[in-house]
């Protein structure tokens, strides 16, 4: 997708005045905090793992390239095609040109949020092929002609009455005429209409969540067994994943399984988990005869190398955006691109730049819950802070703000004068505030304002008052 | 007397130019308990300001200024979790390439506490009056999850006699002040404040309490704007049996 | 690889070696996991009994069925499908262990068609006790389809062969030597989305029902 991270603000607004948004956010956003709090109650060692998962992605980011060159050995042992993309484009060419080779007309797509970072669809309609998103939420969202607005439940924002009018009139074509209103309606015609589409692709299209070095196999974790169906009955199979989902050994995934499911929607384990190595054997009877992985670059080695690289750790399990209050308020698409919430503000800005995605990092109270749930304990307000540090020093970002903050410092520095200064306003606020508790007018603080009363101070501050009544304890 | 422990109340900018009755809270409930309070005169901001908009270099400064100014005490004291947050966890960060201040950052780390929790912790006050409401309370993040101030201020308050404690749903959300984010995105910050007060008035209390002025002044605000009867005050104030006058924002 | 390919490979592998977080003196790839397998199951964790695993199977929606012999399993088979639907025909997985049964009474093939399959009869390796999940390798006899395309998913599985975690799994696959199946399907449940709402819904495109015939040899 065209990010639209720039355009924050008015986002924003949007999002805030959209009243079956509001909604559905308000629905969700206690479910799922409260499905991972009963899912890791029963775990005694949950903050081990935590930190057990920490070390190992730490120990793996730091061997990388080992780890990498593992992978690509016993992969290719299998069978397996391996490519490199250097970024969005290179990797978009890489796929087109394996469709192209194979004359596919259609592709059908299991979720993965790499794919949506390279923006693989628009590459594969400008190619004259038209990819079918099979996850529900997604298919759900392409209809709409929108963006995925969570990395897990992509559709999170759409009620079901949305949904409903989405299919009724999306589904004519297949002969559906009725407008379906129940869930479990809604989600049977999903199926069989879906069901033809995955016989009929050439080539499916699958994320993964894993990539275990010690065996070439890639990992898909799911509900719905669209991924599966992706990755074994068309003749292709092609895996879009970032370096960094490289882990070393088949215990590896264990371990993450054990807090990534809990993480993201409160389940000890998804329906489906399912390790797949390298394309169908000699005397398989299904399978894809080809099975491509392309290790998407795309900006992480730079991450790699800067003071921000713990966002790598990320296992994209959605925990940081259901536990942020600001996403919670603001929804997904506020954010204007594929990643949002809190890792969505890291790596977002990290990818696009500070010049389309500056408002994000800013766009945070730094409250900390959001780390306090992430299964690999990614400092997220430290990531978010560092941004604003590479703000700052590069002198980008709101030149009021930054005008504000260097005087305040400048006057903090000088204890007397501040002291003198901010004696003087507060007496003068007081006066101006005599007969009242608050106010509702002052200049200078238009935004606390706008929405808020502002609160008539004392009228001396507590240093003047000291001064005067305790001069013996004055150090 | 000797055994005495030398404390230096670190008043916060927002209590110094706002609600002074919370530093003089603070210093009735630490020489209460029979500690010798300093009010150190150079102390304006901790820094945290630029800390978090990336101006390192200011808070650097800022920083050295109060190490300096505190290094002699046996505890630094603060009625703020997001001030004594950065002083306890941040300012060790600033120093890596000062190893003199960077100990002396440690130094004062250790020896730095959120007022609730040093009064709880250290000291185990006693509390012997009454205050007849219903209270309900506020996690204030920074002082939640950067020091762990969470028991400290409930336990206290079960000792004021009269005093019913009810708590609210997801007490332990953010509500929207952030410092400097509630006025670069104050739609945001409004629609979260909303939520917290949708979760207060759940509660029927009559009062809210929080162990930082930001959240309270952010959370009575729009109480006002919005004409809901909420009545806020600092932790300290009610422990301090100072809670009789005005609430924030009230005249 | 084409030249692009190797330089793109190169450059990629280059960058993340010159970064400043990457262990510089390491001596080669095997060595890069040694820590790691301090994490690993020398012995397989056999589980003391079905009873916790058929807990966790009833939790996750699966339905389960006990036998003490696989010579009842043509029968519980029947049953089971009389139970939901009328004269289908059941696929079974082309395993001696599943064709040499008794199934004379019934509409049965070994023929894969994905495009009709309903009911389908494979056999999993291995149970995982901790989560009620069923583990299942892609073979010549056994293809991926059978997992997921039928509404009616039945698994087989000997009560022997239910391990406390995934790591035993490993373990497992490990000591066997054999070769890494193409694909190892772990099944927890039938398929499901709650993408509508947060509702749950059975039988979003894989089996709307899963049913565990537990094969108790004494």
């Amino acid at each position: 997708m065209q990010p639209i991270s720039h355009q924050f603000n008015s986002n924003v607004r949007k999002a805030l005045n959209d009243k079956e948004l509001q909604k559905s956010l308000f629905s969700a956003k206690d479910g799922l905090v409260n499905n991972r709090l009963k899912a890791i109650k029963v775990v005694s060692d949950f903050e081990d793992l935590r930190e057990q998962a920490k070390q190992l992605k730490n120990h793996t980011l730091t061997n990388l390239d080992s780890y990498l060159e593992l992978f690509e050995k016993n992969f290719t042992a299998q069978g397996g095609q391996l490519h490199w993309a250097r970024d969005a484009r290179h990797a978009q060419e890489i796929i087109v040109g394996i469709c192209h080779q194979h004359e596919a007309k259609t592709v059908v797509k299991g979720k993965s949020m790499a794919g949506e970072e390279i923006d693989i669809n628009t590459a594969l309609e400008n190619a004259g092929i038209e990819p079918i998103e099979t996850d529900l939420g997604e298919y759900i969202v392409q209809l709409a002609k929108e963006a995925p607005s969570h990395i897990i439940v992509p559709a999170v924002h759409k009620t079901r009455a949305q949904i409903s009018q989405l299919f009724a009139d999306n589904h004519k074509q297949y002969g559906c005429n009725e407008k379906l209103t129940e869930a479990s309606d809604l989600v049977a015609e999903a199926r069989k209409i879906m069901r033809a589409k995955f016989h009929a692709a050439d080539v499916g299209i699958t994320g993964a969540n894993f990539l275990v070095a010690e065996t070439g196999s890639s990992v898909i974790v799911t509900n719905e067994g669209n991924g599966d169906l992706c990755s074994t009955l068309p003749k292709v199979h092609i895996v879009t994943a970032g370096i960094e989902k490289v882990v070393p050994r088949l215990e590896s995934v264990s371990l993450l399984m054990k807090l990534l499911p809990r993480s993201a929607t409160g389940q000890e384990i998804t329906a489906y988990t399912t390790l797949t190595t390298g394309p169908k054997r000699q005397n398989d009877t299904d399978g894809p005869e080809e099975m491509h992985i392309v290790l998407i670059d795309n900006g992480r080695t730079e991450i790699l190398n800067s003071e921000i690289s713990d966002i790598l750790r990320c296992i994209r399990c959605g925990a940081c955006l259901n536990h942020c209050p600001v996403y919670g308020n603001i929804g997904g698409h506020a954010y204007g691109w594929v990643y949002p919430g809190p890792m969505g503000a890291v790596l977002t800005t990290a990818i696009l730049g500070l010049e389309e995605a500056g408002d994000l990092p800013n766009a945070c109270t730094l409250n900390g819950r959001c780390a306090s749930v992430c299964p690999v304990k990614i400092p997220l307000p430290d990531l978010l802070r560092s941004l604003r540090t590479r703000q700052f020093n590069k002198s980008s970002g709101s030149k009021i703000t930054r005008t504000v903050f260097a005087l305040w410092g400048q006057l903090s520095a000088r204890p007397a004068i501040y002291h003198f200064a901010s004696g003087l306003a507060i007496k003068f606020l007081g006066l101006l505030g005599t007969n009242k508790g608050s106010f509702k007018y002052l200049p200078f603080v238009g935004g606390w304002l706008m929405s808020r009363d502002f609160p008539v101070p004392e009228g001396e501050t507590f240093h003047s008052q000291w001064n005067k009544q305790k001069g013996k304890h004055h150090g | 007397m000797s055994n005495s422990l030398n404390v230096g109340l670190y008043v916060t900018c927002l209590v110094d130019t706002m609600r002074p009755n919370v530093a003089f809270a603070s210093v009735k409930l630490l020489e209460s308990a029979g500690c010798n309070v300093t009010i150190p005169r150079a102390q304006t901001c901790c820094g945290q300001p630029g800390f978090n908009n990336g101006d390192i270099v200011t808070s650097r400064k800022l920083a050295r200024q109060v190490i300096d100014e505190y290094e002699t005490f046996d505890y630094l004291v603060a009625p703020s979790g997001s001030c004594l947050g950065m002083i306890k966890s941040h300012y060790p960060e600033l120093f890596d390439n000062d190893p003199v201040y960077l100990a002396k950052a440690k130094q004062l780390s250790d020896k730095c506490y959120e007022i609730v929790s040093f009064l709880h912790d250290v000291l185990k006050v006693e509390i012997d009056h009454d205050f007849d409401a219903s209270v309900t309370y506020h996690d204030s993040c920074s002082g939640l999850r950067e020091l762990g101030v969470k028991s400290q201020p409930r336990e206290l308050l079960k000792k004021v006699k009269k005093l019913q404690l009810v708590e609210m749903d997801n007490s332990e959300v953010c509500c929207g002040f952030g410092g400097s984010f509630c006025m670069k995105y104050p739609e945001i910050s409004t629609s979260m404040v909303n939520d917290k007060l949708k979760c207060i008035n759940e509660t029927q209390a009559q009062i809210v309490l929080a162990g930082d002025l930001g959240c309270l002044m952010n959370i009575a605000g729009r109480a006002h704007r919005e004409r809901l009867p909420i009545r806020c005050f600092h932790t300290v104030e009610v422990l301090a049996n100072m809670a009789d006058g005005p609430a924030i924002g009230e005249k | 690889m084409d030249k692009d390919q190797s330089s793109a490979r190169d450059e990629i592998l280059g960058r993340i070696r010159n970064s400043t977080r990457t262990e510089k003196n390491k001596s080669n790839i095997e060595d890069a996991q040694t820590s790691m397998k301090t994490m690993e199951s020398a012995t397989i964790n056999f589980a003391a009994g079905p009873d916790k695993f058929i807990a966790k199977l009833n939790e996750v929606k699966a339905t389960v069925s006990v036998i003490s012999s696989r010579m009842e399993l043509v029968r519980e088979v029947h049953e089971y499908v009389a139970r939901h639907q009328e004269k289908p025909t059941i696929t079974l997985a082309n395993e001696p262990e599943l064709t040499s049964l008794d199934w004379s009474e019934s509409s049965i093939t070994t023929d894969y068609e994905p495009h009709s399959i309903s009911v389908s009869v494979t056999s999993a390796c291995y149970g995982i006790e901790e989560t009620g999940t069923l583990i299942l390798y892609s073979s010549p006899t056994s293809p991926t389809g059978m997992n997921f395309l039928p509404d009616y998913h039945i698994v087989t599985l000997d009560t022997s062969n239910i391990v406390v975690s995934m790591d035993d799994v490993w373990c497992g696959l490990r000591k066997n030597e054999q070769a890494i199946p193409r694909s190892i399907n772990m099944i927890t449940g039938p398929s499901k989305t709650a993408d509508i709402e947060q509702d749950i819904q059975f039988g979003a495109h894989g089996p709307k029902f899963l049913h565990v015939i537990l094969i108790q040899n004494t």
